[in-house]
């Protein structure tokens, strides 16, 4: 029973008890008015057992205007017998406002007769999952209501938006021994010539150097090419809740994760093998591949990660450097703490080459702070601690780049990452 | 205007008039007022105050038929304004929804039963409070018994359509 039928038994309660006082009949029959209406109502609530609803969900993503969108559309089919009224409401996702449609229904369904409720959302970035609806069903007067749980599973993914980078020419420290576009310091079979060799039975015909094999008589020579491989990058996402900063709609994490998109789409297309971690409250990790497949699962995974509140204390440790190869190359994506030190440093001890891209909170928050004399210096004070912290990760031969998230990233990377690192030993 | 406004406006002014006609029978002007601050409050904040419309118009039937005025005329009035407060309470519940989807089983549905259900009990009133007849002993009885059975097969039907 509901609030509409408790408040009914009250007037009814009421009345009997006004003409058991007053000892007046009319006020008996007056309340038969009420019996009559809360008994009409018991009497056309469904059972239970011969309510039958299929309920389907379907889930379309589109874009418009350079923004995703996601239309939700219930289908509830009346399959039973009877006559069925019902109040279907549909949960939305967190933080999602809706631009067409509505979350309710209210509703009356013949046998065989269906309806459907249906919405859209923006979504700018994420995982969207629906388990089950809610829906009340009772008779016409809402005085009976019965809660049913509608399985009505659906789920969605919003990649993040990608900015497609050019592709930045790698020079790395170690190479898988597949085929690539990385060139190391060997000959083989390569685009770029790289010098010539004695002759070998078995060469083929079309690499031998007739120049100089006319000046040198009785003797052939082979051309080789410069060997190219590729390389294994592996992106680490730093997602704890305290490195998290916004302003207005603007998001410090959502420019990391777009970066880390834009970053594993150019090293994929380049043939590069590439693996995603995603260090949060709990670690999403994406197992080394290559190729468009191996982009998208990266991106679904981008579209699950979150900042949240309750994360744990320093998670960079929790890397599993167990399960990343030696031979990858480490980008970490992570505004840095004055605590992270270390971790940088078992990196190198453990032999990983490793390039921290630092998005500059100081910069991100500066539009919004006061512009005062205190609020200056401690500004100058946390920059000068953000610099030696930089500097001291940069001391560990760790590529460092200090990026101001305003600016674009791909020639900062291109700088760093195109010249030859000279190596420190440890 | 939807046919259930309509129907609202309607059960309103015809609730007003023949609660006013029967204060004004008594000579009881104050009924008048009473009733007339009554009405203001269903045309104004029904939405808002929907138990309070229904309750002060349930007092105001209520206190009519202890001062002496005519029964018909409270026995509608209540039953109108059951109907008011019917029509104003599907008005609230289908707000949520959007103008093109379908409510038009909903309400035929709804309208149907707040019919059939007024008037059975305006009929029941008006038959018992006007027909008299000696009832003997143990078939008064009989319908105690029965009224007792009904009670706990209602409240068995209860448990098991919840």
């Amino acid at each position: 029973m509901n609030d509409k039928s408790k408040f009914l038994c009250l007037i009814i309660l009421g009345l009997f008890l006004t003409a058991l006082i007053s000892r007046n009949g009319d006020l008996v029959w007056m309340a038969f008015l009420f019996i009559f209406y809360l008994g009409t109502g018991i009497g056309q609530s469904p059972v239970r057992e011969k309510i039958k609803l299929n309920v389907q969900r379907i889930v379309n993503k589109f874009k418009r205007d350079d923004a995703f969108f996601i239309e939700v559309v219930v289908k509830i089919c009346n399959e039973g017998g009877n006559n069925i009224c019902f109040f279907l409401a549909d949960p939305l996702p967190k933080g999602m406002n809706i631009t067409d449609g509505s979350l309710n229904l209210r509703t009356a369904l013949c046998p065989g007769e269906q309806t459907e409720l249906n919405y859209v959302f923006e979504a700018i970035r994420g995982s969207f999952c629906w388990e089950n609806s809610r829906m009340t069903i009772s008779d016409p007067f809402g005085l009976i209501a019965t809660e049913v749980k509608i399985d009505a599973g659906a789920e969605v993914f919003v990649q993040p938006r990608l900015k497609k980078f050019r592709p930045v020419p790698l020079r790395l420290w170690k190479t898988l021994s597949s085929p690539g576009s990385i060139p190391i310091r060997m000959g083989g079979s390569g685009t770029d010539f790289w010098g010539v060799r004695d002759y070998h039975p078995g060469d083929p015909l079309k690499l031998l150097d007739w120049r100089l094999t006319a000046r040198h008589p009785h003797k052939f020579f082979t051309r080789e090419f410069v060997q190219e491989k590729t390389a294994e990058i592996t992106l680490v996402l730093d997602g704890r809740p305290k490195m998290e900063l916004a302003v207005g709609k603007e998001s410090l994490f959502e420019m990391e994760v777009k970066a880390a998109a834009s970053l594993a789409e150019m090293f994929l297309r380049q043939g590069n093998r590439v693996s995603l971690y995603f260090i949060g409250k709990s670690l999403l990790r994406v197992l080394p591949d290559y190729g468009k497949i191996q982009l998208h699962r990266i991106l679904n995974c981008l579209a699950r990660a979150k900042i949240e509140n309750n994360g744990v204390r320093g998670p960079l440790y929790h890397l599993p450097f167990d399960l990343i190869s030696r031979k990858s190359m480490m980008i970490v994506i992570s505004p840095v703490d004055s605590g992270d030190i270390n971790f940088y440093r078992r990196l190198r001890a453990i032999g990983f080459e490793v390039m921290l891209i630092s998005p500059d909170t100081f910069d991100f928050v500066e539009p919004i702070l006061e512009k005062d004399h205190k609020t200056h210096w401690a500004l100058r004070a946390s920059r000068l601690e953000r610099k030696l912290n930089l500097s001291l990760i940069s001391q560990l031969s760790v590529s460092v780049i200090d990026w101001r998230v305003g600016e674009a990233l791909p020639p900062l990377i291109r700088k760093t990452l195109g010249r030859p690192l000279k190596v420190r030993k440890m | 205007m939807t046919l259930r406004k309509t129907l609202f406006f309607i059960c309103w002014g015809l609730s007003t008039l023949l609660a006013a006609t029967g204060f004004w029978q008594i000579g009881f002007w104050q009924g008048e007022i009473v009733v007339a601050i009554c009405a203001i409050a269903w045309l104004f904040v029904r939405k808002k105050f929907l138990k309070f419309c229904m309750g002060s118009s349930i007092a105001v039937a209520a206190a009519g038929l202890l001062l002496g005025v005519p029964s018909p005329f409270m026995f509608f009035y209540a039953g109108l304004s059951l109907a008011c407060w019917d029509l104003t309470s599907m008005d609230l519940s289908l707000a949520c929804n959007l103008p093109r989807q379908k409510t038009k089983l909903y309400q035929s549905m709804r309208l149907r039963t707040l019919g059939f259900a007024l008037g059975a009990g305006i009929f029941t009133i008006l038959l018992g409070r006007y027909l008299s007849f000696q009832i003997p002993f143990l078939v008064m009885v009989i319908f105690i018994f029965l009224a007792i059975f009904s009670f706990d097969r209602i409240v068995h039907a209860l448990q098991h359509k919840e």
